[in-house]
This record gives C-alpha cells, structure tokens and sequence, in this order.
C-alpha cells in the first residue's frame, strides 16, 4: 500500500548556508539580527515564533553584549562559545543539520557568513501553545488518578519515567513524517517484553513514509495488521495507570509528540473491555462491574436487531403478556420495524454526534432536548413506538460503558449490519451475522498475535484476568500470548492470618 | 485474488437482498393473533370458533365463526372473514367440544403437529356449549382461559397437560391422553370441572375433578392440591380436607405366580390448615389414628380409580409402559386386551405432617 515514494513533496535540498539563510527569510518570522563582537559581525537567526524570548533576552543577548562592549580584547571564539550559558551548544557544518535544527527553534550565531563558525543553540520553546495538564477527560474514572497524557512527548516521557522507576524502561526515538518531522517513541521493558514485539514495531514504525503525523492513531492506522477492519487493533488510552499498566504487562507503547494518547499493541479484544477502575476496586465489585460492561455490549450490539427480527418474523416467541403493550404501542406506528428503528438509531447517533460537536455546556442541554422532548415527541407523533424508544436508549446507554472510545465506536457501528440482517432474515440474519463478524475477528491479528486470544485459540491459562478481575494474588503472572521473557510480575506472600489476641 | 473475493461478497450480498422476498414476513401489529382456538361438529361439518384479541384501542375483541369439511379449509373459510392474514402462533388454548371429542380428534391434531409455530398451548375440553364458553371468555382477558387451566394445573387438582405430553400420550404407545374439562356453573361462570380421558383419539371416559386430583397424586411431579374426605375417627364425624404439598410416586409390576400386581407407592407431604376440635395432633394416638385415616382413604380411592380406568378400558397412567419393560413382544393390542383387564392393584400410601401449625 505503500511501495510508491511520496513524490508530491520532494525533500527540499538546499546545498550552501545562505540558499537556506534565504529560503527561510521567505517567511516573516524569521529574524536575523547583527552584533559586533571582537570586531567582526555576529549574527543570530531563528524564527522568533519557536524560541523561548525569556531565554533569548535575559541570557542570550546579554552575554552577547558583554562581549560586544570591550573591542580591545583578542579575538577568541572558542572561548566566546565555551563560555555560553546554555545547555545544548552544537557546532556544526553540516547544512542539512542547521536547516532541521533552525525549524525546531535552535538559534544559529555565524561570524562573517562562514561556515566554518556556526554554532547552533537550543532556545526553543517546546511549550507555545501547548496545554500543560491533561485529566484524562475522556477516559473518565470516579476513583484512582486522574493523570493523563499532554501532547508534549518530553512531558509524558517524563511522567512516565516518574512511575515507572526502573532501568528496564527503554524509550527509543524515531522520526517520522517529511514534513512534519515528529518524534515517535517507542517504550518497553528490557528483558521482558518480547524482542519479536519489538522489533515488529520498529520495523513497521521505520517504513512509514507519511507527510504529517497529527496523532497516534494515524500511525496506528498504518501499521495496522488489517486496515479494513472496524475493530481497533492496537489499545490506544491518554490514561497513565492505563499505559503503564499495558507496559509492565509486557506489551510495546508507541507515544507521538504532538499527541495526548499512547497506543499498546499486542492487544486483545478484551483489552478493550478492561477499565483501569476494576484494578482501584475490590476484586469482587471489580469483576461485577466488568461482567456488567461486557453483559452491556452485547445488549447495545443486539437488542436493537433482536426487537426487529422478533417483531417482523418471530411473533410466536413473543410472552403472551408483553404482546399487548407491545402490539398497542406499534399499532399507530405506519413504518415496518426496520424503518422505525433505524430512524431512532439516527436520531440517537445525530444527538451522540452534535453532543461531541458543541461545546460542554450546550452539549449538556442538547442531552436532555434531545433524550426527553425528541424522544416524547417521536412517540406522540407516532413514528416510532415505546418499547423501541427504551431499547434504543437503553443500547446507547449500554453502549456509553465502554471504556475505550474505539471500541464504542465499532459498537456504534455494528448495531446497523445486524439490524439490516435481521430485517431481511429475522433470527437467521442474527446468527449470519454473528458468524461473518466471528470468522472476521478470528482472522484479525495485533502485531502477529491473535486477536482474539484467549478466545481463540482457546487458553485456559490466559482466562485468569478476562471476564472476570482476580485478586493480586491471582495476576502476578503476564499474560501467555505475549510471551515475555519474563513471566512472574511479583511474588504474592501467602497472608498469614494472625488474631490480634493471641498476640499479647 | 482481491476482486475475486469482492465480486463473491457481491454476489452473496445481492442473493440476500433477493432471496428475503421470499420470507414471509408477519409482523406483529399487521397479523391476526389469536389465543382461543375453539372445535366443534356440527351438521357433519366441523366448525372453527376463534377469538381475535383486543390489543389495539379501535379494534373490539372479536368471535369469529367459520364451517368447513375438514380441517386444513377451515383456514381459509377463517380467513375469508378477517381483515388480516391469519397466524397460529399465538394460540394459547384450543378447545374441543364433546360431540368432536368423541367422534376422534386425531386429523385436527396432525395439523397442529405439524406447524412449527405452534408452541405450548393448553388442549381443553368444554362440557358445556363450546359457543357460550368462548362468549363468555370474550368478557375476559385474552388470556382469561389459559391462566384459568395453567392455576388449576399448578395449584389445583388437574395433571400438568400440555401440547408436548399430548403428542407423548397420542402418538407414544402404553399410554391414553386425558384433557382437562371445562364446564360453565350456573351463574355463568367458568370452571375447571374434571377430566376427559381418551381411547385412541375418541373420548371415553370423564373423571371428576377429585377424582382428577388423585391422578395427578400417581401421574404427575407436581402434588399440590387439596383433598377432601369423610374422616371417622374417635367416635366423631366429619369432613376433613388438607392441602398436598410435595411428594414423589412410583410404580412397578409385581408378579406372583398367576397373579399380576400393579404396585403403586405414594408418599405425600401436606399442610393441615384446619383441625376439628376433638383431634390433639400433640397426642401420639390421635395422630397416629388421622395419618393411617388419611392413607387409608387416599389408598383406597386410588385402587378404585385404577379398577374404574380397568373397566373402562383407558389408561391414562402409562401402565402399558411400565409392563412393555418386563414383557417381550409387547404389543399394544394384546396388552389392552388380554392382560391388563386382569390386572390387580395396589396403592401405598404414606403421609408426612409438613406444617400443621401456626402460619406458611
């Protein structure tokens, strides 16, 4: 898919310093301006708009002028560039380093044009225009940390580093994208996530040929196992518990300048279904909450298709005393099933839709707009039916209790196949539905890992942290499928139960 | 490779959108339910009585009647006369008048066997005019008559029947099926009254609904119901009645010599709710005396239950099943014919005090 060279932005290939002095005063921002120091001309030149003016000001132009002042003294640039204080001073001729070095806000001091003389100093300012804290507002949790990533990369490097506290954590950098030139980061653990892992990474990270990469989820489409996929392959979370957790489990994080959310691969389809809030509660409200979740995914995928496929073609199923509210609240309803519930899933998916849209405060009141006065008014107006309108917002609601987004998303969007299929061949369509998106799920693969693993293939090893959420004791061991060097995480002690009153 | 795939999705996605013209669809509002299904015969026809609920606020619930020589027109005289297509999955209860019942109702049972959406219903038959029956139900909810048989069978003294242990009873040999009845007091009110026991496919024998109650005790899983007898003891008497909780049955054949025994053991658990004055249940011979009254009675009315069955040449216990597994080259006929009207029997029973104090 990719073979092709990206022709359509040539590299640019500037081959003197002042072929690239002049391309870069084509913009206004570039600022170019002249001393005098020990009698011949300094100049400095950045683009005002990525370098830290305090930095410049307070440090920079006055150790400049300390020099400029007394004219008497011998000439000495070495000792003029020792002496800088600042932290990265590169000296330099190379004109492709200078040129990459000036667009990520270095400053170049030349004396007279030559070329010889360049320094390059760091004054960027990495921060412009960046939101320093991130509460993972959209991976929301009641209890446990609210800490999320921003979208410096140095920053969640950091904050990362800072919870995890161990030489194992690897970060590699590579840059990807012609024009944008992002840093990417590869994250693992040394010695226990696989080499296998990483290396597929890397390999697949180092043949992306792309123009600008605006997220992580751009190059998690990429390097993708299948792109014609709905299902999210790789586990993509802002959330730092979430990404440590994934690493110390033994997977590969991908972080992105430029972008709050990390990706993790090999994942599973479980994965997705795991919030990091079970981990914060008692194994048992934990694991309630988590067969809860899953129990509510396949409400949201099938309760929509399974009231169409009973109300066209399985009336005999239907209990005897749900036939009357049933056939009553259908009885004005002048469009067959399918009609009528996709119109409602519409509505629901417009409201879901504007609500993401507008901001917070009008979203809030478009809610309970949409939720109570359209959904009323639909029913008054006889287009849809009651029952339909409390299964239709009872499978979105269902559907909101995913953790991850992705995977909301692909919930969103498989209701339509099933209701369709179930509109053209009732309790049959459901189950040839099933069947295409099972044969589907079992092809799909996360950097060569089964996707669907534990599942299939079956491993009755790998059940412990599925369905349900084990005590600590139970899960200090990573997960078989990902088939770490290391397996054991901790040694749990067996908790010797000790009464107080023995004691004294 | 990559085409070929697509053009073969195509071409399944296409067949899918072709092929469901041809699934008939019914979609629930647009059909005709129905829940009572009444049989009768009348002038050498057979005619349908059907009652189209009331679920919609425009529609009335409506009795509708149609005549037809056999079954399988009956459908399309019916439909004649409805304003949408006609659907069987709802039926709930189907009701057979005597005058059908005992000319042989097996062609109208083949053709409910053989339509899958038919599923559980109640088979039932009206000792009283069919057409009052199915007028008066019409007062009622929908569902009046299946939850009027469904409370009797579950708390009441009628053995769970329903159309799967029909089909077990009807095309299963060593067994006769048995319909609860039902007839119309004179106020006008539906009830429960008895049990109509079959030969083959004709009524043959009717039971009372006491009668139907000690059935149940030796056919059936469930044992609730209340019983009633003339208690003589300690020089008083009285009528005497209790519920049956629980409690388990078994039966075997006992051969001695010439002498064929059908053996049938009882045990039964009941609650006492009401106790004459003069009976101390604190005292061992009072309570002795009552629980050996009250085996007793229930012993004996069972054997004439049985030896009543025995004259009437029915079987509605299965007795023919449990004496195909100690005969070789049982056959149904010569069973019935040559062995089983000289049968002997014997039922024991055992009572067990459950609750005969305060409370439930």
């Amino acid at each position: 898919m990719f073979k092709k060279n990206n022709n359509q932005n040539p590299r640019v290939n500037h081959q003197t310093l002042t072929e690239v002095i002049t391309s870069a005063k084509k913009s206004n921002d570039f600022t170019e301006i002249k001393k005098i120091v020990f009698g011949s001309s300094l100049s400095i030149s950045y683009f005002n708009t990525l370098i830290d003016h305090n930095t410049m000001q307070k440090i920079l132009l006055p150790y400049i002028d300390k020099y400029e002042n007394n004219l008497e003294k011998k000439l000495d640039k070495d000792k003029f560039y020792r002496n800088l204080p600042l932290e990265e001073v590169v000296k330099t001729s190379d004109v492709k380093e200078i040129e990459d070095k000036i667009h990520n806000g270095y400053a170049l001091l030349k004396f007279e044009d030559k070329i010889e003389d360049c320094i390059l100093l760091n004054i960027s300012n990495q921060l412009i225009g960046l939101r320093q804290f991130n509460e993972s507002e959209n991976e929301f949790s009641v209890t446990g940390p609210k800490l999320g990533f921003v979208e410096n990369l140095d920053t969640n490097i950091s904050l990362l580093r800072r919870k995890i506290k161990s030489p194992l954590l690897i970060t590699e950098e590579i840059v990807i994208g012609t024009m944008s030139k992002t840093r990417v980061m590869i994250v693992y653990l040394d010695g226990i996530t696989n080499k296998k892992h990483i290396e597929t990474v890397k390999k697949r990270l180092k043949g992306i040929d792309f123009d600008i990469v605006w997220d992580t989820t751009v190059l998690e489409q990429i390097i993708s196992d299948n792109s014609n996929t709905p299902f999210p392959i790789y586990l993509s979370s802002e959330r730092l518990d979430r990404i440590t957790y994934t690493i110390s489990s033994g997977q590969v994080a991908i972080f992105c300048d430029g972008s709050p959310y990390a990706i993790s691969g090999p994942s599973t389809i479980l994965d997705f279904f795991i919030s990091s809030e079970d981990y914060y509660y008692n194994w048992i409200i934990g694991s309630l909450f988590r067969l809860i979740r899953i129990l509510g995914i396949f409400f949201s995928i099938f309760s929509s298709s399974f009231y169409v496929a009973v109300v066209t073609f399985h009336y005999e199923m239907i209990p005897i005393d749900l036939l009357g509210p049933l056939i009553s609240s259908r009885a004005n309803v002048p469009f067959p099933p399918l009609l009528e519930v996709i119109f409602l899933e519409v509505t629901i998916e417009l409201l879901r839709e504007a609500g993401a849209r507008l901001p917070t405060k009008i979203g809030q009141t478009l809610g309970i707009v949409g939720g109570i006065v359209i959904g009323q008014a639909a029913v008054a107006a006889s287009l849809t039916s009651n029952v339909l309108l409390i299964i239709i917002a009872l499978s979105a609601l269902a559907s909101f209790t995913t953790p991850t987004i992705t995977m909301s998303n692909t919930i969103r969007l498989l209701r339509f196949p099933f209701i369709i299929l179930s509109a053209i061949l009732g309790g049959l369509g459901i189950i040839l539905g099933i069947t295409i998106m099972l044969s589907h799920l079992f092809r799909l693969k996360s950097f060569g890992t089964p996707y669907m693993v534990p599942l299939h293939p079956f491993r009755v090893n790998s059940f412990k942290d599925s369905f349900i959420r084990p005590p600590y004791s139970m899960i200090n061991e990573r997960a078989e499928y990902l088939k770490t060097d290391k397996n054991l995480r901790y040694k749990p002690k067996k908790n010797k139960k000790k009464s107080d009153i023995n004691e004294e | 490779m990559r085409s070929n795939t697509s053009v073969k999705m195509f071409c399944v996605l296409l067949s899918l959108l072709l092929l469901s013209g041809c699934i008939p669809r019914s979609i629930v509002d647009e059909v005709s339910l129905m829940h009572n299904v009444g049989f009768d015969r009348e002038k050498g026809m057979i005619k349908a009585s059907v009652i189209f609920p009331n679920y919609t606020e425009i529609n009335k619930p409506t009795l509708i009647t149609a005549y037809a020589k056999n079954t399988s027109s009956l459908k399309g005289k019916l439909a004649a006369k409805i304003q949408s297509h006609l659907e069987m999955g709802q039926v709930r209860v189907m009701l057979l008048s005597e005058k059908l019942s005992k000319s042989g109702i097996s062609q109208l049972l083949d053709s409910v066997c053989k339509d899958p959406k038919i599923g559980v219903i109640r088979i039932a038959v009206s000792r009283g005019s069919l057409d009052k029956i199915l007028e008066t139900s019409l007062k009622e909810s929908p569902v009046y008559l299946k939850n009027l048989i469904d409370n009797s069978i579950e708390n009441g003294g009628i053995p769970n029947i329903d159309l799967h242990t029909m089909f077990d009873q009807h095309y299963g040999s060593g067994i006769d099926m048995y319909f609860p009845t039902l007839n119309l007091d004179p106020k006008g009110k539906i009830f429960v009254d008895g049990i109509a026991i079959f030969k083959k496919d004709k009524f043959q024998y009717m039971i009372s609904d006491k009668e139907a109650l000690l059935l149940k005790f030796m056919s059936d899983r469930n044992k609730n119901g209340k019983y009633e007898f003339n208690l003589n003891m300690n020089g008083h008497k009285t009528n005497f009645g209790f519920e049956t909780l629980y409690g388990n049955h078994n039966k075997h054949i006992i051969r001695n010599k010439n002498i064929e025994k059908v053996k049938l053991n009882l045990v039964l658990n009941i609650r006492i709710e009401e106790l004459p004055e003069w009976i101390d249940l604190q005292n061992k011979s009072d309570f002795n005396s009552l629980r050996n009254n009250i085996q007793y009675s229930i012993s004996r009315e069972a054997e004439q239950l049985l030896e009543s069955f025995q004259k009437n040449k029915v079987d509605p216990l299965g007795i023919g099943r449990i004496y195909r597994i100690k005969q070789k080259g049982w056959t149904e006929n010569n069973f019935y014919q040559n062995i089983y009207p000289k049968l002997n029997f014997e039922v024991q029973t055992k009572i067990i005090f459950r609750q005969v104090g305060v409370g439930k």
